[in-house]
């Protein structure tokens, strides 16, 4: 097991680009897809087809790398807190994902799916509100992510 | 200088994943915009956005940080080739994408800033043939991303 360590990180430190990465893009397909309502469903979709397609089969497969390493290595996960930590982080994040981000981010898209009334000032409060809570998701997960890669790096303690 | 290594290091994988995590979305984000023609030019130019905002800034960070680790660690590239290597890669990498890729990139977002003319059957030749060389760009790039990564892990040594 200890021969296929080299692979196993190839494959996290990959994984963690290409899955955890490529969310970093969202903010910015939401933010052009606001300032253009007229496209702004299309941009909730593709950010949604880039989940669905990219972002979560890999971050499960991120898992089982993950799992792979701490099996080649050898670790007692335990007695590994910074590794207890980030295995922890990393759940949240998945957890997060697909109850609170997924979620919401579906609704919006079928809010937006029908233009607004003529005449409506704005987005409708629900929209308003669900826009913004899309906001503070993505802080969080980019905060859970920032930290789990902190502890893989770092290895602190 | 050395103590500086794990931050160095904490930074160039950071700066790895924000800048070149982004790129492998691309593809999926541009194929949604060929399936649904009227947000075809929306998607390339929201490309093009995230291309300008945070690849291209933090790629070029990503090379800041490498340098750092190198005077950090006190590595003499000229005598590590798989470093050699990886540092001529990132550097084709950005060419490419500098006189390559972002100029057919921005091309094509002016090539479907108007609508097709009436009766045409399908997009202009140019486009199709543009949209083939930004696929073709983007697997080049996304291979040289992934040697790059894999030197930098295995460490191979030649």
């Amino acid at each position: 097991m200890q021969g296929l360590v080299p692979l196993f990180l190839v494959l996290h430190v990959l994984g963690a680009i290409v899955a955890f990465g490529a969310t970093f893009a969202f903010p910015w397909l939401a933010g052009s897809g606001a300032r253009e309502p007229e496209h702004a469903n299309f941009a909730l979709r593709a950010i949604t087809m880039v989940f669905d397609r990219w972002v979560f089969p890999l971050a499960l497969v991120q898992g089982l790398t993950g799992l792979g390493l701490i099996a080649g290595l050898g670790i007692d996960l335990l007695a590994t807190p910074w590794l207890l930590l980030g295995v922890t982080l990393y759940a949240v994040a998945v957890t997060f994902v697909l109850t609170v981000t997924m979620p919401n981010l579906r609704k919006l898209i079928a809010l937006t799916a029908t233009p607004p009334p003529s005449g409506a000032g704005g987005p409708p409060p629900e929209v308003a509100a669900r826009a913004s809570a899309a906001r503070r998701n993505r802080t969080i997960q980019e905060a859970l992510i920032v930290a789990i890669v902190f502890l893989m790096v770092m290895k602190p303690g | 200088m050395e103590a500086l290594t794990p931050w160095f290091l904490l930074l160039h994988v950071l700066g790895a994943i924000v800048a070149f995590g982004p790129t492998f979305a691309f593809p999926i984000i541009a194929a949604a915009g060929g399936a649904e023609p009227q947000h075809g030019n929306f998607a390339l130019r929201a490309i093009d956005r995230v291309a300008k905002r945070v690849v291209w800034p933090l790629a070029l960070f990503q090379g800041l940080t490498g340098l750092g680790l190198i005077a950090a660690v006190e590595i003499d590239v000229s005598a590590t080739p798989w470093l050699m290597l990886g540092i001529a890669i990132y550097i084709a990498a950005l060419a490419m994408s500098y006189l390559v890729t972002t100029p057919n990139l921005r091309r094509l977002i002016e090539l479907t800033s108007a609508p097709p003319p009436p009766g045409a059957s399908g997009p202009p030749p140019e486009v199709v043939a543009r949209v083939a060389a930004s696929k073709r760009n983007g697997m080049i790039q996304s291979v040289l991303i992934v040697v790059i990564v894999l030197l930098m892990v295995v460490k191979p040594a030649f």
